[in-house]
């Protein structure tokens, strides 16, 4: 059980680092807008960032009612 | 048949503005909602269309080039120096105020549309307070056309910058949510350490171990989360005054230096993770109160937008742009058509019409000549005049109208915290009781004594008593705004409870205040030259678009055919209506009877219009334009009936007739007409004072006093950003039913309160005397003291229907 005082001390620190990154995101203002977020991640308008090799089958997919007839 | 606009989903009768998307035909119910959807669509942001949740508000028309040329004032350094922040070179920031957001896909569609724009670096909208910061580079873009941009897409933007009470806010968030952060992450690990404990088969060493842990991870939750509850409880304690926050301060802590003791000693319990989890839960009680007590995305503009920044003052050989604020008394300044007035002055040359509807409330415009007084803050309406300055921007009648709004609020009563109140005794006794019992187990059992405090201590602890109010209030709010009612002061929704009486503001309230056309007769004269209606309604529109007068919106509207009739020499007469003439030399004039050459048969009814059209002095048609009452209304006025509210109307419209629409309306209280500001706020006060309980909803500059004065007073979204600050809370979607389900959500709370504290009075009651004798060890306190509160939240989610 001599591990408990390696990990005990290891969990404070690891806590107290949290802590600070959690005070510097608050003092930056990332918790300012509470509510947009939830709701951008919602819109489905990233087409254009898709890499090539993905984009004509995804389009595919959701256009054409038998995606498997391309086979 | 009825189809919904397109754009803003209001019905949609008449279906003549249309677009054609590929194979699909969608209408629209205004031009306005028509033009937003066509920039949307041909900027290839369509996408809107699927995600957005129409707003029953119609988009404002296109900007006119006299609109268009005011947003050019933004371009201006003096102008920007209020709200633009450089950065460094061309790299400017600013944040902007948008009006007319409806939904999230309103923020997806202004953020997609600004970064469309080349010069922007960046766009970040806010949904919960409805600003958009900007980043854009000055030497590729200018900020006016960003305005032109948002307005094209329909919405309003106005420059911002927050004033004190916001920056305030801003701190007092941000504050909550590290006291959040830090408790919540205490609270679990702390947990995690009494899993382990608890679990009864550990090393006496390793116990210690996870005791100093969890002591040191308990240190910054006491220290930062639980802070405040001390300088609160001190700051209380130095005015003499005991409030909640003493006996949360002394139960955390006391649990918390009694755990630190046994630490130390190594001897007794612990209590860290119960001290973690108190400190969590109270301030997420207090952080979600306050959240949805401060999510108010109207007020807080310390910039005056209402004002035009700079207009023209003649400098001897000719007019001259300057500031407004470098005016002084005594200099001649010249208002254009279409133009606020800046300041309060005495007409010296032109005659025009004044729209003192910011002022008054009402649309209909009067009519100012040589020698008449202007209000800074009325619209010219018709011609240019020359204004001497009587009254500089400071002690200007927009101000004097501030000035008598503070004085409104300052009569106001305070925020009543009556859990606070109530809990002051509570506090007191369970301190005097805490100490007696300490004293009498210190006589009969010494060695006990300390933990039974601290039993009697946790048991006692007000937590659910705390929670009972705010978490209930928090919760009311939330469903208040989901409905689309926003709350602004902490006491409106107990005084709504309380509410007897609603007075309604006639214009822009209980109507839309923007006028309708209603319906169009062509003389036989018109049908003998072949003229169809819609003919009739183009030449009309293109009188009238040479007149910022509200009734020409309504031909505007009206106008279906997009054929452009061509008139030279078109005159403006204040008072009367438009003249023109074709390139025929045939006249045309459009306005009322006498002006026209008509002989008037019919009585129009109240709150209707007629406007003749004429040719040569020939009649051709008849207009009648008209107000409309919202929708809504009925519904709203018999459904408040319902709920034993007697409802009444106080409007500033001189007219004493009441129109037919009104008097279908159940209205159960009076009709009040003609009344000034201080009038209306008079009768509210003589009804206050019969022991009624008023509410006011209003829209107009002129309703600020009253909606101050009143007991609870509700703001239309549309209305004046005076009449917003005034107000206790906002309609956003102008549905009038809101009202009703505030007041019934209102009722519902009070009573949800009074359930939540006669539990926890009641539990805390029962507890005592246990813990007292000693049969409650702390940690059944603790286990207990959370069920409590977990069923006073519990209890208070119950309002989110």
């Amino acid at each position: 059980m001599g591990i408990l005082s390696i990990v005990i001390p290891v969990s404070l620190l690891l806590l107290a680092a949290g802590g600070l990154l959690f005070w510097w995101t608050v003092k930056h203002g990332q918790y300012d807008d509470l509510d947009s977020p939830a709701h951008r991640i919602l819109f489905d308008d990233d087409d254009d960032m898709l890499p090539d090799d993905i984009k004509p089958k995804k389009t595919k997919n959701t256009e054409d009612s038998e995606p498997t007839d391309e086979r | 048949m009825n189809t919904a606009c397109y754009h803003c989903g209001l019905p949609n009768p008449d279906e003549r503005h249309q677009l054609h998307l590929g194979d699909q035909v969608v209408t629209f119910c205004c031009v306005g909602c028509q033009a937003a959807a066509q920039t949307i669509i041909d900027n290839g942001l369509g996408d809107y269309y699927r995600f957005h949740n129409p707003d029953q508000t119609p988009a404002a028309p296109p900007l006119n080039p006299r609109e268009a040329e005011t947003l050019a004032l933004y371009d201006r350094p003096d102008v920007q120096a209020d709200f633009v922040h450089r950065k460094d070179g061309a790299n400017c920031q600013a944040t902007l105020m948008v009006d007319g957001v409806s939904c999230a896909a309103c923020s997806w569609l202004i953020e997609k549309r600004l970064r469309q724009l080349p010069g922007i670096k960046s766009a970040h909208f806010n949904q919960t307070n409805h600003r958009c910061q900007v980043e854009w580079d000055s030497d590729s873009i200018p900020l006016s056309r960003v305005f032109s941009t948002l307005f094209a897409i329909g919405y309003r933007a106005h420059p911002y910058k927050a004033d004190e009470e916001e920056a305030w806010r801003q701190r007092t968030s941000r504050r909550y949510i590290l006291r959040l952060g830090i408790a919540g992450i205490g609270m679990m690990q702390a947990m995690m350490n009494a899993v382990a404990l608890y679990s009864g088969n550990i090393e006496l060493q390793h116990e210690q171990w996870l005791r100093w842990a969890s002591l040191l991870l308990t240190i910054p939750v006491v220290l930062i989360a639980a802070g405040p509850f001390v300088t609160s409880a001190w700051r209380g304690l130095r005015v003499g005054h005991l409030n909640m926050d003493l006996s949360v301060s002394l139960a955390i802590w006391g649990a918390f230096i009694a755990s630190v003791l046994a630490t130390v000693t190594a001897s007794g319990e612990v209590y860290f993770e119960s001290v973690n989890m108190f400190t969590f839960f109270l301030v997420l009680g207090r952080f979600l109160e306050f959240r949805a007590r401060t999510s108010v995305h109207a007020s807080g503009n310390a910039l005056l937008q209402h004002l035009p920044p700079t207009c023209m003052k003649w400098t001897g050989a000719g007019f001259e742009r300057v500031a407004v604020r470098d005016l002084e008394q005594g200099d001649r300044i010249q208002v254009l058509a279409g133009e606020l007035c800046p300041v309060d002055g005495r007409i010296v040359a032109g005659t025009s019409e004044f729209d003192e509807s910011r002022l008054t409330g009402e649309f209909q415009p009067r009519p100012r000549t040589l020698g008449d007084a202007v209000m800074a803050g009325t619209l010219n309406q018709s011609q240019p005049v020359e204004v001497d300055v009587t009254h500089t921007v400071k002690d200007s009648s927009v101000n004097s109208l501030v000035q008598l709004l503070e004085r409104a609020a300052s009569e106001k009563p305070r925020i009543a915290e009556l859990a606070d109140r109530g809990s002051r005794h509570f506090v007191w006794s369970t301190l005097i009781i805490t100490g007696l019992i300490g004293a009498i187990w210190m006589a009969v059992e010494p060695e006990r004594a300390f933990w039974v405090v601290i039993s009697v201590l946790v048991v006692t602890c007000p937590c659910a008593l705390s929670l009972a109010t705010p978490t209930a209030l928090a919760q009311a709010t939330t469903t208040l705004r989901q409905w689309g009612l926003v709350i602004t002061r902490g006491h409106t929704l107990g005084h709504l409870a309380e509410i007897t009486d609603l007075a309604f503001d006639k214009t822009g309230t209980l109507t839309e205040g923007r006028y309708r056309l209603e319906t169009t007769v062509l003389t036989p004269h018109a049908l003998q030259l072949g003229l169809s209606e819609s003919e009739a309604l183009a030449l009309a529109n293109a009188l009238e678009s040479a007149s910022e007068h509200p009734v020409a919106n309504a031909f505007q509207e009206a106008a279906t055919s997009s054929a452009r009739v061509s008139l030279d020499d078109i005159q403006l007469h204040p008072g009367s209506g438009i003249s023109a003439q074709d390139d025929q030399g045939v006249h045309y004039r459009i306005g009322t009877a006498l002006f026209t050459g008509a002989t008037e048969s019919d009585e129009p009814e109240a709150g209707e219009q007629f406007i003749w059209l004429s040719r040569d002095n020939q009649q051709l048609a008849r207009f009648s334009v008209k107000d409309e009452i919202r929708s809504t209304a009925a519904s709203a006025l018999e459904a408040l009936a319902s709920l034993g509210i007697r409802c009444h109307i106080l409007t500033g419209d001189p007219n004493p007739a009441r129109s037919r629409a009104f008097e279908t309306l159940p209205l159960g209280g009076e009709y009040r007409h003609g009344l000034s500001a201080a009038a209306k706020l008079e009768w509210v006060q003589q009804r206050e004072q019969a022991g009624a309980r008023v509410a006011v909803v209003g829209d107009g500059i002129n309703d600020a006093p009253v909606l101050a004065g009143a007991t609870v007073s509700v703001a239309m979204v549309s209305g004046t950003d005076l009449a917003k600050q005034a107000a206790d809370a906002l309609l956003l979607n102008g549905n009038l039913r809101t009202l009703a389900a505030a007041i019934r959500i209102a009722r519902k709370n009070r009573r949800i309160i009074r359930q939540n504290l006669s539990w926890a009075l009641l539990y805390n009651g029962l507890a005592l005397p246990l813990a007292a004798m000693g049969w409650v060890t702390p940690w059944q306190a603790a286990i207990g003291m959370s069920l409590s509160s977990l069923l006073v939240v519990g209890n208070a989610l119950r309002l989110r229907k």
